[in-house]
């Protein structure tokens, strides 16, 4: 099967599922949990550490997203989630001054993963999958891991801004304030990024 | 819309055994965050270092400038005095000279020992 048939295949099998992920995907930053994050940042920063609890539940999964995306491995993105947690818990009364706590901690992410993939070994290879089927089926598996594999040749810069504009569902804006980068820089890297995947996996625009 | 690039695919979540690991890993780090916290005025450690070095610094550099001013003020009156001692002597030389009939002009260098010592012979002679 070629690559534009694999990827149209795949869209008609997951219809309802991709419903779903469009629907996260298309999510609003900040529409329903930065209250409750704010208050738990504002009880961590009090040094209430069962407030850390909640902080995962709102954040845990787009920490470990960015970070998968943006180190290739899993290894690694655990090792940035724990990082930002225990920064969270000795950032003290700061925590309190985010003005967007969501942005702050992925922000905390990108920058624990830059750390992270510099001081790696070269000679590490980080390829692990980025993407899984949302319904476990062989054939959609398989094109997942082919999708991962194609993300994969992406940079790295290119590689988060496509994961927070598409998964996380930022602004440009956003992205830029994580990524410590001008709007028009974050916006640049995610269309380079997004059109290099089309054409990668053989899908009209 | 690039939505149709991951229809069906999702990203991975955190493994199970991450939120236990991370989170205890926060709580182990949270209070050597508030030991820091209980150093005054919100200084960390290293502030403290930092401002205790710098006055440091300051007390040495004002100590010393002090201690030279005051080298420098002594040296200044010891040479005035010096100055003004042989300015005395150099008047009265030429005092017992001009007794003899010898002028000394104001670049003459001051009579010799052995000259002052002729003088005084003479003086005591006549």
């Amino acid at each position: 099967m070629d690559s534009s048939g694999t990827w149209a295949a795949v869209g008609v099998a997951a219809g309802r599922a991709h419903a779903a992920v469009r629907d996260v995907a298309e999510r609003p930053s900040n529409a329903s949990r930065p209250v409750d994050l704010a208050g738990a940042f504002a009880a961590v920063a009090t040094g209430d550490m069962d407030a850390l609890d909640a902080v995962w539940e709102a954040v845990a999964a787009d920490l470990y997203g960015l970070a998968l995306w943006r180190t290739g491995s899993r290894e690694d993105a655990s090792d940035v989630v724990q990082e930002v947690f225990v920064r969270l818990a000795s950032a003290g009364p700061r925590l309190a001054r985010a003005r967007d706590p969501r942005a702050y901690v992925l922000a905390m992410a990108h920058s624990a993963a830059v750390d992270l993939v510099r001081r790696r070994r070269p000679t590490v290879e980080a390829d692990d999958a980025v993407l899984e089927p949302v319904v476990p089926d062989p054939g959609t598996a398989a094109d997942a891991a082919r999708a991962s594999k194609l993300v994969s040749r992406l940079p790295a810069a290119q590689r988060e801004a496509v994961y927070l504009r598409h998964f996380a569902g930022m602004s440009f804006g956003e992205i830029g304030s994580v990524t410590g980068v001008p709007t028009f820089t974050a916006a640049s890297r995610y269309r380079l990024g997004i059109g290099r995947l089309r054409k990668l996996m053989g899908v009209a625009r | 819309m690039s939505d149709e690039l991951f229809s069906g695919m999702k990203v991975p979540g955190p493994p199970g055994r991450l939120r236990e690991r991370a989170l205890r890993a926060a709580r182990a780090a949270a209070p050597e965050a508030a030991s820091r916290g209980r150093v005054p005025w919100g200084f960390r450690r290293l502030d403290l270092v930092w401002v205790g070095a710098l006055l440091v610094l300051l007390a040495s550099n004002a100590l010393l400038t002090m201690s030279s001013r005051r080298a420098a003020t002594l040296e200044a009156g010891r040479a005035a005095v010096a100055q003004r001692e042989e300015r005395a002597a150099r008047s009265e030389d030429e005092g017992d000279l001009l007794a003899l009939g010898v002028r000394l002009d104001a670049t003459s260098p001051p009579p010799a020992p052995r000259v002052l010592s002729l003088v005084q012979v003479l003086r005591d002679g006549s």
